[in-house]
């Protein structure tokens, strides 16, 4: 049984991450301008090929790929470690507000820069919004210190959500700059204009806390049987609880700072991929969301490219499209549940 | 074979002093609750009397208001959370829910404290969790979703979950209630099995009092104003104590049941203050007394139990300035001593150890040097130290100071701060293969631990932290040492602090045993491969006198004969040689290996015997059934003519007999004499 269980893990995973491959390429390849796929094996390879097919490729759709794919999975790991803190399925950073947190903090700290003149470079951008959705977290936190229902969590959510964005439209509107347009593109979710400064700071933040989690993975477990066994056997709940909303929120507040907010992927791919793997394993799980998250918001982000080409839809759009469907169907199966 | 020292049967868990409550706010005070290993203790009360409280306490699950819990003899804040991952597991009231979770999967979450770091489990984890799931009958559900089953069910995989961690303590929270009869029953079978089987100590609340009756070994009751009441169950558990404990009007008992509860009835121990503290109240409660060849005696209480109370008095004094007369102790076994102790005037602290205590380290309090004395009370089967007074001293030092005073002082990881030297009349141990090193005081090591616990169990009371020198000594200790077998043993100056038990039980076989195997164990240490072994003085006077052998190196084994050859096979001997007067040693002709007159007789019975095989008439046979002595019986053996041919069939059976007792390569002599007729042979 243990041997079966290993061996279709395996086989997942692979499947998984040969899909992400695939969907890199078709995220290179398809585009206003199509790209044969010869072409852009060659072009990425450095050789031959025209300019035109090459810039594309390498300053555009390359980055824009690897956002897509590193920011998918960071939002649905950060979506895996805050359902772990709440021990429940609905949790995500979209949904608590967190996101919009961090979307206000950004918007606020590119206006003042644009208006006063200096730029802010991408680690600036990710203390911004790590600034705004730790502010978030805390406020979620102190409310469900006082009510334990998820309900009064998530309303609370859409509340902050509907309070920053007001702000940040309020802001929006009244900054004076050329770069408005790209701003509110940017506040609606989009993982267009990633540049490859923008990818190094990205990769890097991801990936170190990516793993961070991933050395959570055993504590995490545990913490899932309830505070008191999980006590019992020697977990510091203190302490991890800590390191699950810090790390949490550097996710999330990483996909902001470079895509805006986007929605429901925290939610809907951790429990896609739970069905999945039929497991809540953290051990398994964390991998299995990344790569879940990268494989979802590759695709979205094909579709939101593709779709009216040329004109682009924001990502949220795409996601919620997929995702909140995801969302209603989990909330009725646990509702069929309970009763 | 014997196995080595038994274990020690001191209390797995104990709380001195414990208030628990929720955030600074006392619920229950003045908890006091011991278990031992393989025991079960239940816990009963009213709705809200605060046994959860307890529970959550004593398992760290809650932080302590006051008060400290030991567990296996350390303080409980002391103990990391891995290593307390490891002794202690809990089945609580709380409602668990999971997510994708098999029941396997549940139960292999237990194993938490031993995976590596990413939690992945190995074969012997996995064997470890089936056999848990076999254990509570659940194998059939170890696939299924956690989710999914009946609460008995998930009742059954928590317990699982329990055992799954390997605990030397497991804490339940009202595991029965919600559960049917058949699941109750079989719970508390498996917890029962546990504690027998594997030692698990088992402390649980419930509400069955008839359960509790059935499974439990000992019984707490919490009541509206704390810990009422701690005994066995049936002398607790009377209708009529149940009615007062849980508040119920008498007439509605009486409507209900039919038939009064008998307020009077039973003859219940009110519970005392567990732990160190007065008590104004009587004698021991109970177990005071041994019975011995059909004789009630009393028992007595050990050197160490003596010091520790000695030294909780003087810390008492020291601290907060109380004057104790009594002081009531659990001791190791688990049984309530009650120690009467009194100030002792004179400094006790050894010489050089003086210049290290301070007198006014604590604001606005004396803190002279105190001692306090207890008269150790041997029972009804006195030895050399009944009567001598045991003296305890304590005295604030600085354990900052790095001194050369502070050699061959005993400390203890659990206690820090706390120094403890051997006085006046304390030996000092000489030789290798003893508990302690060579240099150090003659303390034990279960009497060190019953010192360090009263000492800090009264530092924390105090709020003190500094450190505290304890100097346990023995007035005259020197002279009663010379009857003792400390000589032998390569103690030097006194006697030793010593007691596993904490109790005496008069004429301790095991006690006599456990001094040869001490012996015989520092002998092999030397590497010694030959024994030299004398039942007692005869043995040894004709040892010295006769064989011109040296008896340094000789072991006096009492009656002890099979024990003593066992334990010489067990520890590498090669050779035992055994030389005594034939009155005892023709026991031995019939396989009789304890010599004791109280164990068998049978001397003229073997004589009979061999006269009969070597040609003896039968009147012969009823002439030698007569004599009252061997020595005689040699007389008529001499007059026969018969003496060479029976002493050699006697010790030709000695021979048959020593041999088959002896294990592995060890050879046994037997040297046999007559004080009439000197050396009578060898077998």
């Amino acid at each position: 049984m243990q041997e079966n269980t290993g061996r279709k893990y395996r086989l997942i995973f692979t499947l998984m991450a040969l899909m992400v491959l695939i969907f890199t390429v078709l995220n290179i390849c398809i585009g206003s301008v199509g790209i044969p796929f010869k072409d852009a094996v060659l072009s990425l390879l450095g050789r031959k090929g025209d300019d035109m097919a090459v810039r594309i490729i390498t300053d555009i759709r390359l980055p824009r790929a690897i956002a897509a794919l590193l920011l998918g999975g960071a939002l649905s790991v950060s979506g895996f470690l805050l359902q772990t803190f709440f021990r429940n399925p609905i949790a995500g950073p979209f949904i608590l507000g967190i996101s919009s947190g961090a979307k206000l903090t950004v918007a606020l700290a590119m206006v003042a820069s644009l208006s006063l003149g200096f730029t802010v470079g991408s680690l600036g951008m990710i203390a911004a919004a790590f600034v705004g959705s730790m502010v978030s977290m805390l406020f979620v936190l102190a409310v469900s210190g006082k009510v334990g229902r998820m309900s009064v969590l998530i309303i609370c959510g859409v509340m902050i959500g509907y309070i920053c964005s007001a702000i940040t439209d309020f802001v929006i509107t009244f900054a004076d700059d050329s770069n408005i347009v790209n701003l509110h593109g940017w506040s609606l979710g989009s993982f267009s204009g990633t540049g490859w400064d923008h990818v190094r700071v990205m990769s890097a933040t991801v990936i170190i806390t990516v793993f961070t989690a991933f050395l959570l993975s055993k504590p995490m477990s545990a913490y899932q049987m309830g505070d008191v066994y999980a006590k019992n056997v020697g977990v510091n709940i203190r302490l991890l609880r800590v390191l699950l909303i810090l790390v949490s929120s550097i996710l999330s507040a990483t996909v902001t700072a470079f895509a805006g907010p986007v929605s429901f992927v925290g939610v809907a791919v951790p429990h896609l991929v739970k069905s999945l793997f039929k497991t809540s394993k953290p051990l398994v799980l964390i991998p299995g969301c990344f790569l879940g998250g990268s494989l979802f918001c590759l695709m979205c982000d094909l579709i939101a490219r593709t779709l009216f080409a040329p004109t682009e839809l924001s990502i949220s759009t795409v996601t919620a499209v997929f995702g909140a469907p995801v969302v209603i169907i989990m909330m009725l199966g646990r509702g069929k549940k309970a009763s | 074979m014997k196995k080595k020292n038994t274990e020690n049967i001191s209390s797995y868990l104990h709380t001195y002093g414990m208030a628990a409550g929720y955030g600074g706010k006392i619920v229950v005070d003045g908890v006091g609750l011991y278990v031992n290993k393989g025991e079960i203790l239940a816990l009963i009360g009213p709705n809200g009397s605060g046994k959860s409280t307890v529970l959550r306490s004593i398992t760290g699950q809650l932080e302590l208001i006051k008060g400290v819990v030991f567990l296996d003899g350390r303080d409980m804040t002391g103990i990391g959370r891995h290593e307390l991952a490891r002794k202690v597991s809990l089945l609580m009231t709380d409602r668990i829910k999971t997510e994708l979770m098999t029941c396997f999967d549940v139960v292999a979450t237990a194993r938490y404290p031993y995976t590596g770091s990413f939690g992945l489990l190995q074969d012997e984890d996995r064997r470890i969790v089936r056999e848990a799931l076999k254990r509570v009958n659940a194998d059939e559900l170890s696939d299924r979703d956690f989710n999914l089953i009946s609460d008995g069910q998930k009742q059954r995989i928590l317990l699982a979950r329990c055992i799954a961690q390997e605990p030397e303590l497991i804490v339940l929270d009202e595991p029965t209630s919600f559960l049917d009869i058949r699941y109750k029953i079989e719970l508390l079978q498996i917890l029962k099995d546990l504690a027998r089987d594997k030692g698990t100590a088992v402390i649980m609340s419930m509400h069955e009092v008839d359960y509790a009756r059935q499974v439990s070994d000992r019984v707490v009751c919490i009541g509206r104003k704390g810990i009422d009441r701690i005994g066995k169950p049936d002398e607790v558990l009377t209708p009529g104590y149940l009615c007062e404990l849980f508040g119920i009007d008498r007439e509605e008992y009486v409507k209900f049941f039919g038939e009064d509860p008998g307020f009077k009835a039973g003859t219940v121990n009110k519970a005392l203050q567990i732990g160190y503290g007065t008590h104004e109240a009587g004698k021991q409660a109970e177990g005071g007394y041994v019975a011995k060849n059909g004789r009630l005696l009393r028992k007595g209480i050990t050197t160490g139990t003596c010091a520790a109370a000695a030294a909780y008095g003087a810390m008492k004094k020291l601290l907060m300035n109380e004057d104790l007369e009594r002081v009531s102790l659990i001791t190791p076994s688990g049984e309530r001593v009650e120690v009467d102790i009194k100030p002792y005037y004179g400094q006790k602290h050894a010489g050089d150890m003086v210049n290290i205590i301070q007198k006014n380290d604590r604001a606005g309090k004396d803190a002279e040097p105190v001692s306090f004395c207890v008269v150790k009370d041997s029972g009804d089967d006195p030895d050399v130290t009944n009567g001598a007074k045991i003296i305890a001293s304590v005295g604030l030092v600085d354990i900052t100071i790095k001194s050369d005073n502070f050699r061959n002082i005993f400390t203890d990881e659990s206690h820090p701060g706390i120094l403890l030297a051997g006085g006046e009349g304390v030996g000092r141990v000489t030789g290798e293969g003893l508990e302690q090193p060579v240099g150090y005081p003659a303390i034990n090591k279960v009497p060190r631990r019953m010192i360090f616990e009263a000492v800090d169990s009264v530092r924390n009371e105090a709020g003190y932290e500094g450190g505290i020198l304890v100097t346990v000594s023995v007035e005259g200790g020197e002279k009663l040492a010379d009857k003792t077998f400390n000589p032998q043993l390569g103690i030097e100056g006194g006697i030793s602090i010593l007691g596993t038990s904490g109790i005496l039980e008069p004429m301790s076989d095991k006690a006599i045993v456990d001094t040869i195997e001490v012996q015989i164990r520092q002998l092999a240490a030397r590497g010694k491969k030959s024994l030299l072994v004398t039942p007692g003085l005869y043995g040894q006077n004709y040892v010295r006198n006769e064989l011109g052998l040296s008896l340094d190196d000789a072991v006096k084994c009492s009656n002890f004969i099979g024990d003593t050859i066992d334990m010489a096979g067990t520890y590498g001997f090669e050779e035992m040689l055994l030389v005594g007067n034939l009155g005892k040693l023709i026991k031995l002709a019939a396989g009789i290996m304890n010599t004791h007159s109280r164990v068998a007789d049978g001397r003229m019975d073997i004589m009979c015997t061999h006269l009969a095989l070597c040609g003896g008439t039968s009147n012969m046979v009823k002439e030698m059934y007569k004599c009252i002595n061997t020595d005689s019986a040699l007389d008529k053996l001499k007059e026969w003519g018969l003496f060479d041919g029976v002493m050699d069939s006697i010790l030709t059976a000695i021979r048959e007999h020593t041999d088959r007792r002896a294990i592995s390569a060890l050879k046994v002599t037997v040297k046999v004499f007559s004080e009439k007729y000197g050396y009578l042979g060898e077998a």
